[in-house]
């Protein structure tokens, strides 16, 4: 294969991995030193009722019941159920916002307040993100498919770019240099 | 751009690299592993329980060190915390095994559950280590992990650079970067605003 068609693999593929490959950059540091970057000022309140069943709904049946009425987006934590009198509180939440939802069981009042996690959560979120969040749109459950595609090209990225760098630019010292980080990640994940 | 600083440029992107190479396949791999956990049955576990009668000396670090280094119990503590019946529990893990010892003061005993993890399991683990803590080994690891995602941010910055160099009028080049760009940052903007 030509160097010229070798060169524009590796720079289309780069180029389709870029923004995955610097949001996965930061959130392996923010991982390894265990930093707290969600936000959790409330900015905005509401409220409204909702018609549900209660009485005949478990308590995870019930916030997603409440959670569908209100057409909002989000996993419903089971840990974060909480009964107080006649209220269920339970929290709503995806990558880039938690809802803390109070429903009063009597009224079928809900009154939630909304709290954004903040650009740098998201952005940290998107190594774990796979799509399959309840009441996602198809434009979030693409991500699914742009990971894979992502991860696939990055790879042909790299192997391509390391093929290009033997082939044609070789220097001993940046062999060496390889050579000393395989066998250092290789030997550190026999030692742990 | 000078010819010199393109070379410079290059070759921090070729060195930005490296750590990735030697990463990047177990972490692709190990996510196939987690993501598809049912076809490998990558949580799986086999677990063996041993008890072992303790003297009834006091409880100190060093009596913990010197017992797990007599029963081969190595590994990083991930957790300690105490029962109701006041037994000390303490859980070690590494990728290949993981340690829960319980030690019974009242009983003076001690008993120690070990869960192996099959190969999937143990691509997982080493794919969710992480941080500075515990022995040296999980330290160096740690240092590896920071220098992987620095360079990761300096592979793709660098690339960009030398795209904009020696490919700058090249359309398809461009409608990459946009649809990259777009799609990401719409993306990103949902989850802020919905």
């Amino acid at each position: 294969m030509k160097k010229s068609l070798l060169i524009k693999i590796h720079l289309y593929c780069g180029l389709f991995t870029l923004f995955y490959l610097v949001a996965f950059g930061f959130s392996s540091i923010v991982l390894n030193h265990n930093l707290e970057l969600e936000k959790t000022t409330i900015s905005d309140r509401w409220e409204t009722v909702v018609k549900v069943n209660s009485e005949e709904l478990e308590d995870r049946q019930l916030a997603e019941a409440i959670r569908d009425k209100l057409d909002l987006m989000g996993w419903t934590p089971f840990w974060l159920f909480k009964h107080e009198a006649q209220d269920f509180h339970f929290t709503i939440t995806h990558p880039g916002r938690n809802y803390h939802v109070d429903f009063n069981q009597l009224t079928g009042v809900v009154q939630v307040a909304e709290a954004p996690k903040g650009f740098l959560a998201v952005l940290n979120s998107l190594h774990f993100l796979n799509g399959h969040i309840p009441n996602a749109p198809l434009l979030l459950r693409s991500w699914a498919i742009y990971q894979w595609l992502a991860l696939f090209t990055m790879l042909i990225s790299l192997f391509v770019g390391i093929w290009l760098w033997y082939k044609y630019r070789y220097r001993t010292q940046e062999g060496v240099v390889l050579g000393a980080f395989l066998a250092l990640s290789l030997l550190l994940m026999l030692l742990i | 751009m000078k010819p010199s600083t393109y070379n410079i440029v290059r070759k921090i992107h070729l060195y930005a690299s490296f750590p990735i190479v030697a990463l990047l396949l177990m972490f692709v791999i190990s996510s196939y592993f987690m993501i598809h956990y049912e076809w490998f049955n990558t949580y799986e576990r086999d677990e063996e329980v041993v008890q072992i009668e303790v003297s009834g000396d006091q409880v100190s670090e060093e009596n913990w060190a010197n017992f797990l280094s007599e029963n081969g119990i190595s590994g990083k503590l991930t957790n300690e915390r105490e029962s109701p019946e006041g037994d000390i529990i303490r859980e070690y893990a590494r990728a290949s095994k993981e340690h829960q010892v319980t030690l019974s003061v009242q009983n003076n005993q001690v008993e120690i559950i070990t869960y192996k993890t099959n190969i999937a399991g143990f691509m997982a683990e080493i794919h969710r280590i992480r941080g500075y803590s515990g022995p040296w080994q999980y330290q160096v690891y740690a240092v590896l992990l920071d220098i992987v995602g620095i360079s990761l941010i300096v592979f793709a910055i660098t690339g960009a650079i030398l795209w904009l160099k020696l490919l700058k009028n090249d359309v398809f080049a461009w409608a990459i970067f946009a649809a990259g760009l777009i799609y990401v940052g719409v993306v990103m903007l949902y989850l802020m605003i919905v």
